[in-house]
């Protein structure tokens, strides 16, 4: 199935939102301000973990369930990941 | 007037800052004039919009201050310890309440009302320049309000404008986001309704805190989420505490 959850800190949080919509959920009950951010385009979900100090593991645990969810294991993690970061 | 005492009422009176300075037939007069009232927990002294009709100086516990937004927000403008004047308006003739005066505990309160403090205020000068006295200390509080109002709106306007520009030109470097446009401050102050000045204070703030990093006509968020942070009026490095569920 998903080939490594801790790919997903690497994307871009714009792009998580594109792909997946339902992962907005994880990150309104977080209440991070990352929905409809001017700065999603730039930091990838990784950073926004960071910046609001959060627990890393269970965080993208979260978004594992959400996208687990949506039918979109396949092809998420591997698709879009930022270059730079990886 | 009251269940208490004359002298009580007159040697509490003494200590009251807009009693202070008068000599012990006045305070006396005023004492005879006053009237008690007793607020539980909660209710009201008045309401925002009632008519004024009385002048109150708390006497025991505590009441709050509050106005309501257009939204239908409640807005705690400050609060009133023992020994303070509320409701003062009535004395100088404002019609209604601008606000309203809660009682934040049991609380219990001299009034007079605005008819008979008129008439103190006439025959008491002491009494008159102790009320502008009083009236002044507000107008220097509420112009420190303003002012910090006004910095902290402008401060917001300038980091979401930047935060737009970053969103339309930014581009990803390794000290942070560069805005990738010819920026100047003007262009800054223009965009945000403010002035050259404020902006450039603004930024220097921020250049301190490692915010940003600004050049002749250029500008890199070092810390993009801070100024989210500002621009949403979000709490600073404390993340919000919401458990994981």
């Amino acid at each position: 199935m998903m080939a490594d959850i801790r790919a997903l800190q690497g994307l871009r949080v714009s792009d998580l939102f594109e792909l997946c919509p339902t992962t907005i959920r994880v990150f309104m009950r977080h209440r991070m301000a990352c929905v409809g951010c001017e700065i999603s385009i730039f930091e990838t979900v990784g950073e926004a973990i960071a910046n609001y100090d959060l627990d890393n593991e269970s965080f993208l645990k979260e978004l594992e369930l959400v996208i687990r969810r949506s039918e979109l294991v396949s092809t998420l993690p591997s698709q879009v990941i930022c270059e730079e970061e990886l | 007037m009251t269940d208490t005492p004359l002298e009580l009422i007159t040697a509490r009176l003494a200590r009251v800052p807009l009693f202070h300075n008068l000599s012990l037939s006045p305070l006396q007069t005023i004492a005879q004039a006053a009237q008690r009232r007793h607020v539980a927990s909660g209710a009201f002294f008045f309401q925002q919009g009632d008519a004024a009709t009385a002048m109150y100086v708390l006497d025991s516990g505590q009441v709050r201050m509050t106005q309501l937004t257009p939204e239908g927000n409640q807005v705690i403008l400050r609060f009133i310890r023992p020994g303070d004047l509320f409701g003062g308006v009535a004395a100088f003739g404002v019609k209604t309440y601008p606000a309203s005066a809660e009682a934040a505990e049991d609380s219990s309160a001299l009034l007079w009302d605005a008819n008979t403090m008129r008439d103190l205020l006439l025959r008491i000068p002491q009494l008159a320049l102790n009320a502008l006295e009083h009236t002044a200390e507000i107008i220097v509080q509420l112009q420190d309000r303003v002012r910090e109002l006004q910095t902290e709106r402008v401060e917001r306007r300038v980091a979401r404008a930047l935060l737009r520009l970053a969103n339309q030109s930014g581009k990803r470097i390794e000290a942070g986001i560069l805005i990738d446009m010819p920026l100047s401050r003007q262009d800054l102050a223009e965009m945000t309704g403010t002035n050259l000045y404020s902006v450039s204070r603004i930024l220097s703030g921020w250049e301190k805190q490692g915010l940003v990093e600004t050049g002749r006509e250029r500008v890199v968020l070092t810390m993009p989420h801070q100024l989210v942070m500002i621009a949403e009026d979000m709490p600073g490095p404390e993340p919000p505490t919401d458990p994981q569920s």
